[in-house]
């Protein structure tokens, strides 16, 4: 267990890394907040907003500020699996012709995939075995991957045509759902000032793997109070609309609640948003911050909900802001 | 982990002192809130209460209503103090001032400093270093409710001045209630008496017939909806055992009995019945008058009935005693039913020997109206002071006089009234002792005159005069049945048009029954 200045020094990283990235991503502090509680919750993110807001550029800025290897796989529909876990290859060796494992662009600690939703169902599932494993399996060998490892997907939400939507069981391997918002007026302007000139901005990087591998372990022993513990638990069993005590609106506008795997993204993530607002344990707010990008993408959206056009992100402020009321 | 046995570390207590005073400064809090609504419900109530007063009788609304505001606040108390603020709502309250949940995890980690909960615990101390409570957790005041609750409060003791027929009947209610209450206690009480004496057959009995009466009576209370009705109940209950108890043999029954009709010597009573029989045996004493005495005795205390008997032993020294001794024995006495009792027994006597005294009347000219006994007819000349128990010698029939039999209310003409028109106040002897008329009786004298002291009044007039009301007075002659009849009729409709308790209409219909059978 580290020691107090340990967790500051490291604290102090992970802000100094916040700083690094802000400065060729102009504006979506909140994202990058998110992205890097993901990290230390050793979660995959999805990103999802229009094109040109800077996602694909946002990976590339964390890759090289977290100083970790960094691949990248454009998603297509005519991408195979293979083309993304990699391949037995027969090669010649010593005269001998033998099969050896060609590591695909997965095998990297950080893996952007970009526009995940254009790639058959088939290549996408090649993902679920790395997202949640941590490991690649071809023909009978199964491959670790390196440590730490995420993957950082983006989608365009409003192009359909030629996409395939995420399957649920990949979707729920996403630790958070992040939606990148527009910038605003002052953040387009320096967006202006950074791409549209010969300044570029120099990104150094401030934390490597085993830093961020440390502090995957002290998150997990920040305490958590029993009301807090309830509280997370409550919002991921109000999810459902089949259970007791969920409210109307879920009721009405939600098919399928959330899974477990929710509740662990909800508790990781606290405890990192906690221990980077420099406490020792979790409070409600911090379940409040991430409880929306945690369960986003996990419940599914009814008919009701699709016809009447009811943001998923509105029925879950409404059932966290009601159960902050109660507790 | 159980946290309540887990010993405390320093860190633990430090967060604890901090804890307890935020706990005292919740509950502060919560009695602030608890006495805003506990007072403004409670006043809400109370002035629904006086408001209520005002139009329906309740009794003590005021006091009942101040004592719902005093209830309210000491409710308030109470529920502060049954529900204690805890340490882990202490620190949920302290944690929702800005201390981001730092306490109460800081409470989860009781026991232990290591590693995140050392660090925790000292940074949970040194945030509530510089926790100002009363900055961070100022005491929030519902003056809304406070200022409603003074207005109320107001409205309240405006209405405690309101004067209203509801209040004033709400207290002759609470009056009567009261009353009642009494008289049933006093009941059952005796009934508690009746059965603790009840050790024998004889005294069973008595002590049934008792109980039922005092049933009855509790009943008639019970039903009472004036004061008027229990002061009737209580009377008719006092005369019922009156008349029970007048042949009772157990004392102790009427000792038990007597605190009912307080007052009268019931247990006396007996006692004279027996020695008023024993006398009436010696002395032949009519069973009419007998039964008077007897009814008379009733309302005379043991002293009185004492007196009375010794007026009547006294009377009888000489081997029989008169309606006069009778009626004098009861004159003596101060007590207004027996002086009734005597000028009713004088105007009966009057009524029996009518015709004889009118012959036996005085000589003409002795003028004298004589006591009341209308006997004052004849021409003798005689002192006239005559009772008109002469024995029938007189001259005339006197057929017109002497009709009253009861508290005639004849002047001076010794005509004594109706039956029952006395006014009870025993003054017609008075009024007869003046000077009554001489009145010639003529043409019916079946008397001897050679009985006669006096001379005869040979020049005298006969008067009469008729009437069919019974009044008599000036002298009117009144036929007895067609008075005792109207009379009964009137007395009959009374009782079945009044809402009389059917004992009471016995008591009625055989007293006038009675005149029938005479």
């Amino acid at each position: 267990m580290s020691g107090k200045e340990n967790i500051s020094k490291i604290i102090d990283k992970m802000n100094a890394c916040e700083q690094e990235i802000a400065k060729a991503i102009i504006g979506q502090e909140e994202v990058v907040h998110e992205i890097m509680l993901a990290i230390l919750a050793d979660g995959n993110v999805l990103l999802e907003g229009v094109p040109g807001l800077g996602k694909t550029q946002l990976v590339k800025t964390i890759s090289k500020v977290l100083d970790l290897s960094f691949s990248r796989i454009q998603f297509t529909p005519d991408l195979m699996p293979a083309d993304v876990t990699g391949t037995n290859l027969i090669i010649k060796e010593n005269g001998n012709n033998v099969f050896r494992f060609e590591e695909g662009p997965v095998f990297a600690n950080i893996v952007l995939a970009d526009e995940i939703n254009r790639a058959t169902p088939k290549t996408q599932a090649a993902m679920l075995e790395a997202m949640q494993e941590k490991t690649v399996t071809v023909g009978k060998n199964t491959y670790p991957l390196p440590s730490p490892y995420m993957v950082l997907a983006t989608q365009n939400p409003i192009e359909n045509e030629g996409t395939y939507p995420l399957p649920e069981a990949q979707l729920d391997r996403f630790i958070f759902k992040i939606n990148m918002e527009f910038p605003t007026l002052n953040e387009l302007k320096r967006i202006m000032d950074v791409t549209v000139t010969n300044t570029k901005p120099v990104l150094n990087p401030v934390l490597n793997g085993s830093d961020i591998i440390e502090m995957r372990e002290l998150i997990r022993d920040i305490p958590v109070a029993d009301a807090v513990q309830e509280y997370a638990l409550k919002i991921v069993l109000g999810t459902h609309p089949g259970l007791e005590g969920s409210p109307d609106s879920v009721k009405k506008y939600f098919m399928a609640g959330a899974s477990p795997r929710a509740a662990q993204a909800i508790f990781l993530t606290a405890k990192a948003r906690a221990l980077l607002d420099g406490r020792y344990n979790v409070s409600f707010d911090d379940v409040d911050a991430v409880a929306l990008p945690a369960l986003r993408h996990r419940v599914m959206a009814g008919f009701e909900a699709v016809s009447e056009g009811v943001n998923v992100d509105d029925v879950l402020k409404e059932l966290v802001k009601g159960l902050r009321q109660v507790i | 982990m159980d946290r309540k046995n887990v010993e405390l570390t320093e860190l633990d207590v430090k967060i604890k002192v901090f804890l307890k005073a935020i706990a005292r400064r919740r509950m502060l809090q919560k009695w602030i809130f608890c006495t805003a609504w506990c007072g403004l419900v409670a006043v809400i109530l109370a002035l629904v209460l006086n408001i209520t007063a005002i139009f329906v009788p309740v009794y003590n609304a005021a006091t009942y209503g101040w004592a719902i505001i005093l209830a309210g606040f000491v409710v308030s108390f109470i529920y502060v103090a049954v529900r204690r603020t805890s340490m882990y709502e202490a620190a949920r309250y302290a944690d929702n001032a800005g201390l981001k949940e730092r306490l109460v995890t800081s409470i989860g980690c009781q026991g232990s400093d290591d590693g995140f909960a050392g660090m925790l615990k000292e940074d949970t101390i040194n945030e509530i270093s510089c926790f100002d409570r009363k900055l961070r957790l100022p005491l929030m005041y519902p003056w809304k409710r406070y200022i409603s609750s003074c207005i109320l409060l107001c409205l309240f003791i405006v209405c405690i001045f309101i004067p209203s027929q509801a209040k004033k009947d709400a207290r002759l209610l609470h009056k009567l209630a009261m009353q009642a209450e009494e008289a049933k206690e006093n009941v059952e009480e005796v009934e508690k008496l009746l059965d603790e004496t009840a050790d024998n057959g004889r005294a069973k009995k008595e002590v049934a017939k008792v109980k039922k009466i005092l049933e009855d009576a509790k009943k008639e209370l019970n039903d009472a909806k004036n004061i008027d009705d229990i002061k009737k109940a209580e009377e008719r209950l006092g005369n019922k055992l009156k008349q029970e108890l007048a042949e009772a043999n157990e004392q102790e029954i009427i000792k038990a009995v007597q605190q009912l009709v307080p007052g009268t010597g019931l247990e006396g009573l007996a006692d004279f019945n027996k020695k008023l029989a024993e006398l009436a045996e010696k002395i032949g004493l009519k069973a009419e008058l007998s039964n008077e005495l007897k009814s008379v005795a009733e309302s005379l205390s043991a002293e009185e009935m004492k007196e009375l008997l010794e007026q009547l032993e006294k009377a009888a020294g000489d081997g029989e005693i008169t309606s006069e001794e009778v009626a004098d024995a009861l004159s003596g006495i101060e007590n207004s039913d027996a002086q009734i009792a005597s000028a009713t027994i004088t105007a009966s006597n009057q009524s029996a020997e009518g015709t004889q005294s009118s012959s036996a009347s005085p000589s003409p000219g002795s003028s004298q109206g004589t006591s009341g006994n209308g006997n004052s007819s004849g021409n003798g000349s005689g002192s006239g002071n005559g009772n008109g128990n002469g024995s029938g010698n007189g001259n005339g029939s006197g057929k017109g006089n002497g009709s009253g039999k009861g508290n005639g209310s004849g002047k001076g003409n010794g005509n004594g009234g109706g039956w029952n028109m006395g006014d009870g106040k025993g003054l017609e002897r008075k009024e007869q002792e003046g000077k009554g008329e001489i009145v010639n009786l003529t043409g019916k004298k079946t008397g001897n005159d050679d009985n006669l002291t006096g001379k005869k009044n040979g020049d005298a007039k006969i008067t009469e005069k008729s009437g069919q009301n019974g009044g008599a007075s000036e002298g009117i002659k009144a036929d007895l049945d067609s008075v005792i009849g109207e009379y009964s009729n009137e007395a009959y409709a009374k009782v079945e048009s009044n809402k009389v308790p059917s004992a009471m209409k016995d008591i009625v219909k055989e007293y006038f029954s009675g005149f029938g059978n005479d």
